[in-house]
C-alpha cells in the first residue's frame, strides 16, 4: 500500500489537521506553498479558526474525491451536498467566505457568495442594514435622492404563484392593507410578498382601490374602503 | 489578502465587517444580485452606492451576466413593451414593463447586447386616411431594460429614400456606435453613412458608402443585422432582388467595411446570428424543408464552416417569423410554435407559453442584465 502524502495544517487558534496533499491542494494558497517547497512543517493559518478550518477541509475532501476517476458522486449528488453544507448561521457563513478568499479556494468562494447574494436579493435596504448591522450614514436629504433615482426599485411586489402577475406598489399603498403594513413595520418581509390566498383579480381590484384611498387620502376628502378591500383584509389576516 | 482601506462602520459581529471592509469580496457577492436589488441597495450606505456606481463593478457584474445568457421576448404591442425574460424552458421568470412609451406608435426591438436594446419605430403607420404608410426615417432608441432606462438618440441627417442601421457595441462596455445608412437625394442612388458614437453623443458623417443593407422592410419584422465580436453584420441584396441575401457587410467598431460571401445561396429565410461568438448562418431552405447552419470561423476571409444540417420539424417554411441565438441553441419562433434546436445533441424541443402574452408577431433575443447606462 502507497503511503498518502500529508500535509499538515494549524489552525489560528493551535489546533492541528492532518490531511492529505491533494485535499490540501484544492486550496491555491496551500498548493502554493507546497510547490515553493515551504510545507515541510506545519503551515500556520492564522486568519482562520479550527472550526472554519474543519468545514473547509471537509468541502475540499467532498471535491477532490468527486473529481476522481473512480469517484461515482454524480454532479447533482455533490449540489445536494453543496446546499446542505451551505446551510449554517450567517457568522460562519461570513467566516467561510473570508477562508474560502484567504485560502483561494475558488469553488467554496462561489458557493458562500452565491448563497449569500441568494439570501440578501429580496431584501430591503433597511433589513439589510438591520442583518448586517450597518450604519446609514446617508443625510435623510440624500437617501431622498437615492430612492428617487430609481423610485420603482423600491417598491413591494405582491405576487401570486403566477410570477407574470406580479404587482409593483408603492409602499403607501401596500400598507393600506393592515396585514401587509405589519408585515412590513416589523421588518419581517421581503421586497416581494407571495399572496397565496389571493387571486391576481382581486388582486389588481384591491390595488386600485388602495390608489384610490391614497388619492383621496391626498386631496382630503373621505375615501371610503370598498368590499373588496374589507373581503380581503380579512383572510389575509389570518 | 484585505483591503483594510475603509474605516469601521460596524459595532458587532466582526465577521461581516471584515467582508465589508474587503470589497472585492463584497463586490463578488452584489454582482450576483439582480439589478433592481442592487438599484434598492444603493441606498443602504454611502459606501454601498459607491461600489454599485463603481466601473469596476459594473464591468465585473456584466462578466457574470454573461456567463447565464437568458432569452427575451418582445411581442410587437402598440404603445406598451413588455418584454419577457425566459430561461429557454418554456417558463416566464420576469415581465419588464418599459415606461416612456406609451405615446409611439409602435416598437420593433432591432438587437440585443451586453444588457442594451436597440429599438426603432415600426415602419410603418397609418396616414390619415388610416392607410400604411412606409416611414422613411425612424426613431432610435437604446435602452435597459434593467434599470428602465430609455434614451432616444439625436435625429440623423434628412434621408429621401428608406434608411438602414445596425449597432456596435464595444470596445469599452459602455460604448456603443450606431452606423446608418441614408440616401441624400432620391434620384440617385449615393449612399451616405453616418455614425452615432454614444462617447461623443452626436452623428458625423464618414462619407460616401458602396453598400447599403437590405432594408429593414424586407427582413424579418426589422432586424436585418447581428453584432458579432467586434463587428456588425447585414445581409446585402442579391442582384435585382431586394428581399434575398446575396452577400454580407460587415463593418468593424474603426469603420472598417467589407464584403463577405455567402457559403452557399440561400433564401429570404436566411438569418444572421452570434453562436458563441461567431458569425453564424442560419439558412432554411422551403422545398427540402432543411435547415442549414453555418460557421464563420475568420471573417477576415469568407471561411465557412457546416456546423450541422437537419430537417424542420415545422411545415410550412414560410411561417419563420424570427431566429435568435444562446450558447449552442438556435429559437425559432414560427406562426404558430416556438422551438429551440440544440446543435450539440440535433434535438428540437418546442417551448409552450400559454397565455403568458399576446402572441402577437413576437421577437426574440439573447439577454443578459446589466448596469450599463443608454446615455452618457
Amino acid at each position: 500500500m502507497s503511503s498518502v502524502k500529508k500535509v499538515t495544517l494549524k489552525s489560528s487558534d493551535g489546533e492541528i489537521f492532518e490531511v492529505e496533499e491533494t485535499v490540501a491542494m484544492e486550496s491555491q494558497t496551500i498548493k502554493g506553498l507546497i510547490e515553493d517547497d515551504c510545507a515541510d512543517n506545519a503551515i500556520p493559518l492564522p486568519n482562520v479558526t479550527g472550526h472554519i478550518l474543519s468545514l473547509v477541509i471537509q468541502y475540499c475532501k467532498e471535491h477532490t474525491s468527486s473529481s476522481d476517476s473512480n469517484s461515482s458522486k454524480s454532479n447533482e449528488k455533490l449540489k445536494a451536498w453543496d446546499t446542505q453544507f451551505i446551510n449554517v448561521d450567517l457568522n460562519v457563513l461570513f467566516d467561510l467566505i473570508m477562508a474560502a478568499n484567504y485560502l483561494n479556494v475558488k469553488g467554496l468562494l462561489d458557493l458562500t457568495c452565491q448563497t449569500v447574494a441568494d439570501m440578501i436579493k429580496e431584501k430591503t435596504p433597511e433589513q439589510i442594514r438591520a442583518m448586517f448591522n450597518i450604519v446609514n450614514d446617508f443625510t435623510p436629504e440624500e437617501e431622498e435622492e437615492v430612492r428617487r433615482e430609481n423610485a420603482w426599485a423600491f417598491e413591494i411586489s405582491l405576487k401570486n404563484n403566477n410570477v407574470v402577475d406580479t404587482f409593483e406598489v408603492e409602499e403607501s399603498m401596500a400598507k393600506e392593507l393592515q396585514t401587509i403594513k405589519n408585515m412590513i413595520e416589523d421588518n419581517y418581509t421581503d421586497s416581494v410578498i407571495p399572496l397565496h390566498n389571493v387571486t391576481s383579480d382581486i388582486l389588481e381590484l384591491v390595488i386600485e382601490d388602495c390608489k384610490k384611498h391614497v388619492e383621496a387620502a391626498e386631496s382630503e376628502s373621505e375615501p371610503s374602503y370598498s368590499l373588496a378591500s374589507k373581503l380581503i383584509d380579512d383572510p389575509l389576516k389570518a | 489578502m484585505f483591503e483594510t482601506g475603509s474605516k469601521p462602520i460596524r459595532k458587532r459581529s466582526d465577521a461581516w465587517y471584515e467582508v465589508e471592509s474587503a470589497e472585492d469580496i463584497l463586490a463578488d457577492i452584489l454582482s450576483r444580485v439582480p439589478i433592481k436589488s442592487l438599484l434598492a441597495f444603493k441606498s443602504v450606505s454611502k459606501q454601498w452606492r459607491r461600489l454599485i456606481e463603481s466601473s469596476t463593478f459594473i464591468k465585473l457584474q456584466l462578466r457574470w451576466s454573461l456567463e447565464k445568457p437568458n432569452y427575451l421576448i418582445y411581442p410587437y404591442m402598440d404603445g406598451l413593451v413588455n418584454l419577457y425574460q425566459t430561461k429557454g424552458n418554456g417558463e416566464i421568470i420576469e415581465k419588464i414593463t418599459l415606461f416612456g412609451c406609451e405615446d409611439i406608435y409602435a416598437l420593433s426591438l432591432l438587437c440585443s447586447c451586453n444588457g442594451l436594446l436597440c429599438f426603432i419605430n415600426y415602419p410603418f403607420v397609418p396616414d390619415s386616411n388610416r392607410e400604411l404608410v412606409y416611414l422613411i426615417d425612424f426613431d432610435i432608441r437604446i435602452c435597459n431594460p434593467a434599470t428602465h432606462e430609455v434614451y432616444l438618440l439625436p435625429k440623423g441627417s434628412p434621408s429621401e429614400k428608406k434608411i438602414s442601421i445596425g449597432v456596435a457595441f464595444g470596445p469599452k462596455p459602455w460604448e456603443y456606435k450606431v452606423f446608418r445608412f441614408f440616401h441624400p437625394k432620391y434620384d440617385s442612388d449615393d449612399i451616405k453613412c453616418e455614425v452615432y458614437s454614444s462617447i461623443t453623443g452626436s452623428w458625423r458623417g464618414i462619407g460616401d458608402v458602396q453598400y447599403c443593407p437590405i432594408g429593414i422592410l424586407y427582413c424579418p419584422l426589422g432586424s436585418n443585422h447581428v453584432y458579432v465580436n467586434g463587428k456588425i453584420y447585414w445581409f446585402l441584396p442579391e442582384e435585382g432582388d431586394i428581399i434575398t441575401p446575396g452577400s454580407i457587410l460587415s463593418v468593424d467598431i474603426e469603420e472598417n467595411f467589407k464584403v463577405i460571401s455567402l457559403p452557399d445561396e440561400v433564401t429570404a429565410h436566411a438569418f444572421l446570428v452570434d453562436l458563441e461568438g461567431f458569425l453564424s448562418l442560419v439558412a432554411v431552405y422551403d422545398d427540402d424543408q432543411v435547415v442549414d447552419v453555418w460557421i464563420l470561423h475568420d471573417s477576415n476571409e469568407s471561411n465557412w464552416e457546416k456546423k450541422c444540417s437537419d430537417y424542420v420539424p415545422f411545415s410550412c417554411v414560410d411561417s419563420i417569423n424570427f431566429v435568435a441565438a444562446r450558447k449552442t441553441e438556435i429559437f425559432f419562433i414560427t406562426s404558430d410554435q416556438y422551438l429551440i434546436y440544440n446543435l450539440d445533441n440535433g434535438t428540437w424541443t418546442e417551448l409552450d407559453f400559454e397565455d403568458d402574452f399576446e402572441s402577437n408577431l413576437p421577437v426574440v433575443l439573447p439577454y443578459t442584465e446589466s448596469l450599463l447606462p443608454c446615455e452618457y
